[in-house]
C-alpha cells in the first residue's frame, strides 16, 4: 500500500472514529482533569497519535482501547504538569482551600452539595485511585478492562478501587455528620 | 451499590454531562523547529495540533505567571569543578561572569531535580523526589550558594499538601546534594518563598485574606515572625485570585539579611525589617518602589527580543533589542497597515528587574491580528548580575523559547535547556535563585 493511500485511509478511519468516540473521550478527560480546553486537547492529541501510527498499530480493530489509554496518559501528563505549574496546586484550588478550580461555572452549578464534595474528594485522590474509580463508575468498565486501560494488574485495580471508595466514603460520612 | 458508589457515579456523570460538543478533528503535523532569523523565511505559524495545544495552556498560565512552574531554574554559582567542567574556550565564551551551574526540574516522568553545568549542559548531580512526594519548585539565594529551599507536593495522608526541604549542594563529596525535610507547618501553596542569606531563616508569603508573611527557622521550624494585611496580596504580577502566582519572584531577602522585600499587588515593592514586631504587615513595611506597569497600546509594539532574534507578527517584523533591566524600553512602531492591537505590561521588581514578565493581554479586536498573544509569552530572568547587565533567562514567544545568556544587546544560547519537553509552552523560570552579583 502506498504512503498516500495509507494516509488517506488513516485519515478517513480516524475521522470516523472521532465522530463516534470524541465526545465520550472528551468527557472522560474532563472528568479526570476538570479542564475543558485541556480535555479537548488531550483527545485531539490522542486521535492525532492514532493517525500517525495507523499503519503501525498492532490491532486497528480495537482503536477505542488504544484511544482510551492515550487519553489517560494525556490526563496524567497534564495533571503532573499542572501540579508543577501550580506549585503544589494540582487541583487548582485557591490557597484558602476553597475548592475553586478551572471548571466552568455551569459544571459547578449542576452539582449538588454532595456531588461537589465527592468531586473535591475525587480530585484529592492519588492519580491511580481516581482513574480506577472513574473507569469503574463512570465508564462502567470491568476490572479486566480497567486493568488493561491503566496498564496494571487486576489486583492493583481492586486495591486502588477499595482504597478510593473508602476515602470517598469517609468524605460522605464527614459531610453528613 | 453503596452510597459512595452511587455518589461517584452520579457525580462523574453530572460533570461529564456538561460537555456537549467537541471541536472538529485536526490531523496536522506538529511543527517542531524553532524559527531563527537568518535561517530563511519564517515558517507559517502553527495552526495545527500544536496551535491547539497552546490554548489550553493559556488558562493554565493565564494571568499568571508563568513562572511558577514547569521548570524551576536555580543557578548555583561558583560550584567547584564537577565531572563535567566546560571546556576552556566554551567556558570563556559563555561563562564570563555568569553562574556555572543550575538546578532545574527534570522531565515529568522523572520527578526530581538535576544539577547541571550551564555551559556544557552536562548533568553533574540529581535530586530525587522522596517517596510519596512530587518535588515541584526550588528556591535559592543563600549567600553560600550551597543552600536552597525545595518544595514538594505530598499526595496523601500525613504528607498531604506542601512539603518543605533544605537542599544542600555538596560539591566534591560522594553525594552531590542532600535533601533534608524541614518541619515547616505550611501546607498550602505559597505565594512567595525566600531563604535568608545565612540560610537559617525562611520567609513564606501566603495568599488569601489576610495576606500573610511569616519567617520560620530552617533549623527548628519555629515561627519567628508573623505579619499580615487585611487587604491586598503579596504578588509580583497581578493575577486573578484563583490563578497561579509566581512564588519565586514575589519575595526575597535583603542581601544583609536584615529585612524581607516583597512585591505588593503587582505594583509596589515594600521592605519590612526582620526585627519588626508581629502584626500589621503594611504598617511596618516601607515602600521602596512603585510601578511598574508600562503599557504600550495601539499599534506601538514594545520589542523585547535578543540580538539575532525577531518577533514576527503578520506583516510586522520587529527587530528587537534586549532591554536591560531598568533601561529605557526599546520600542518600534508597527507599520501603519499592520494593526496588532494589544498592550503589554512589563513588570519590574526591586532595584533590578528579575521578573521581566510579559503579561500580554489581547486588547481590542483580535480579528485584526491573527497572532494572538498568549499569557505567558514574554521574557523571564533566572539570574542577573548586580547591575543587571548580564542575565540568564528565556524569551518565550510564539510557542518557542530562547534560553541563554543576555549580555547587553548580545545573546548567547545555552546548551543547557533544562527540560526537553517544554517546547509548546516555552521555558519559563519557575524558581529563581537570587544571587548577589556575578563573579
Amino acid at each position: 500500500m502506498t504512503d498516500s493511500r495509507l494516509s488517506s485511509e488513516a485519515a478517513a478511519s480516524v475521522t470516523a472514529l472521532y465522530a463516534e468516540h470524541a465526545l465520550g473521550l472528551v468527557r472522560l478527560a474532563f472528568v479526570m482533569t476538570r479542564d475543558r480546553a485541556c480535555a479537548e486537547d488531550i483527545v485531539q492529541e490522542a486521535f492525532f497519535g492514532l493517525y500517525r501510527r495507523w499503519g503501525r498499530l498492532p490491532d486497528t480493530s480495537a482503536p477505542l482501547a488504544y484511544l482510551r489509554v492515550s487519553v489517560l496518559n494525556g490526563c496524567r501528563t497534564a495533571l503532573r504538569r499542572r501540579a508543577r505549574l501550580g506549585s503544589l496546586n494540582p487541583f487548582g484550588e485557591t490557597a484558602e482551600g476553597t475548592g475553586q478550580h478551572a471548571e466552568s461555572a455551569e459544571a459547578r452549578a449542576l452539582l449538588s452539595e454532595e456531588q461537589r464534595a465527592v468531586a473535591v474528594a475525587l480530585r484529592r485522590l492519588p492519580q491511580r485511585q481516581r482513574e480506577a474509580l472513574v473507569l469503574r463508575y463512570y465508564l462502567d468498565l470491568s476490572e479486566e478492562e480497567i486493568a488493561r486501560s491503566m496498564g496494571v494488574t487486576r489486583g492493583t485495580v481492586k486495591s486502588a478501587t477499595h482504597r478510593a471508595l473508602a476515602a470517598i466514603g469517609r468524605t460522605l460520612k464527614e459531610g453528613s455528620s | 451499590m453503596t452510597r459512595a458508589e452511587e455518589a461517584i457515579t452520579s457525580t462523574t456523570r453530572a460533570i461529564a454531562s456538561t460537555v456537549r460538543d467537541v471541536p472538529p478533528l485536526r490531523l496536522e503535523p506538529v511543527p517542531d523547529k524553532l524559527r531563527f532569523s537568518g535561517q530563511g523565511p519564517a515558517r507559517p505559524r502553527a495552526r495545527g495540533w500544536l496551535g491547539r495545544w497552546r490554548p489550553w495552556l493559556a488558562p493554565v498560565t493565564a494571568a499568571a505567571v508563568v513562572v511558577a512552574v514547569a521548570l524551576a531554574l536555580v543557578i548555583v554559582r561558583e560550584l567547584p569543578s564537577g565531572p563535567a567542567a566546560p571546556s576552556g574556550a566554551q567556558k570563556d565564551a559563555i561563562m564570563n561572569g555568569v553562574p556555572e551551574y543550575y538546578v532545574a526540574s527534570m522531565p515529568d516522568d522523572r520527578p526530581g531535580f538535576v544539577i547541571g553545568n550551564t555551559a556544557s549542559g552536562a548533568i553533574v548531580g540529581t535530586v530525587q523526589s522522596p517517596s510519596g512526594v512530587l518535588l515541584t519548585a526550588v528556591y535559592g539565594g543563600a549567600a553560600d550558594d550551597r543552600t536552597f529551599i525545595v518544595t514538594g507536593n505530598g499526595s496523601n495522608g500525613a504528607n498531604a499538601g506542601t512539603q518543605w526541604y533544605l537542599l544542600r549542594i555538596t560539591p566534591g563529596s560522594k553525594t552531590a546534594a542532600r535533601l533534608v525535610p524541614l518541619p515547616i507547618p505550611v501546607h498550602q501553596p505559597p505565594a512567595g518563598v525566600a531563604i535568608s542569606p545565612d540560610g537559617t531563616k525562611l520567609a513564606i508569603a501566603l495568599r488569601g485574606t489576610p495576606a500573610v508573611l511569616r519567617v520560620y527557622s530552617t533549623v527548628t521550624g519555629a515561627l519567628l515572625r508573623n505579619w499580615s494585611a487585611s487587604s491586598g496580596q503579596i504578588m509580583a504580577v497581578t493575577s486573578p485570585p484563583d490563578s497561579w502566582g509566581n512564588p519565586a519572584t514575589a519575595l526575597r531577602w535583603l542581601p544583609s539579611g536584615t529585612g524581607v522585600v516583597f512585591a505588593w499587588n503587582g505594583k509596589a515593592i515594600r521592605v519590612i525589617p526582620s526585627t519588626a514586631r508581629d502584626g500589621n504587615l503594611l504598617a511596618s513595611a516601607t515602600v521602596s518602589l512603585i510601578g511598574p506597569v508600562v503599557p504600550t497600546t495601539g499599534i506601538t509594539v514594545t520589542c523585547d527580543a535578543a540580538q539575532g532574534w525577531e518577533m514576527i507578527f503578520p506583516g510586522i517584523v520587529c527587530p528587537g533589542t534586549w532591554r536591560a533591566p531598568g533601561a529605557p524600553s526599546s520600542s518600534a512602531s508597527a507599520p501603519s497597515g499592520g494593526t496588532c492591537p494589544f498592550d503589554q505590561r512589563v513588570t519590574f521588581a526591586f532595584d533590578v528587574a528579575f521578573s521581566l514578565h510579559g503579561d500580554m493581554r489581547e486588547h481590542g479586536p483580535v480579528s485584526e491580528c491573527s497572532y494572538q498573544v498568549r499569557p505567558g509569552d514574554g521574557a523571564y530572568i533566572g539570574w542577573s548580575n548586580a547591575d543587571g547587565s548580564v542575565l540568564i533567562g528565556s524569551l518565550v514567544w510564539d510557542g518557542h523559547t530562547r534560553f541563554g545568556v543576555f549580555r547587553g544587546d548580545s545573546f548567547t544560547p545555552l546548551p543547557a535547556i533544562p527540560a526537553p519537553n517544554t517546547s509548546a509552552t516555552g521555558i519559563v523560570l519557575g524558581a529563581v535563585a537570587w544571587l548577589r552579583g556575578g563573579r
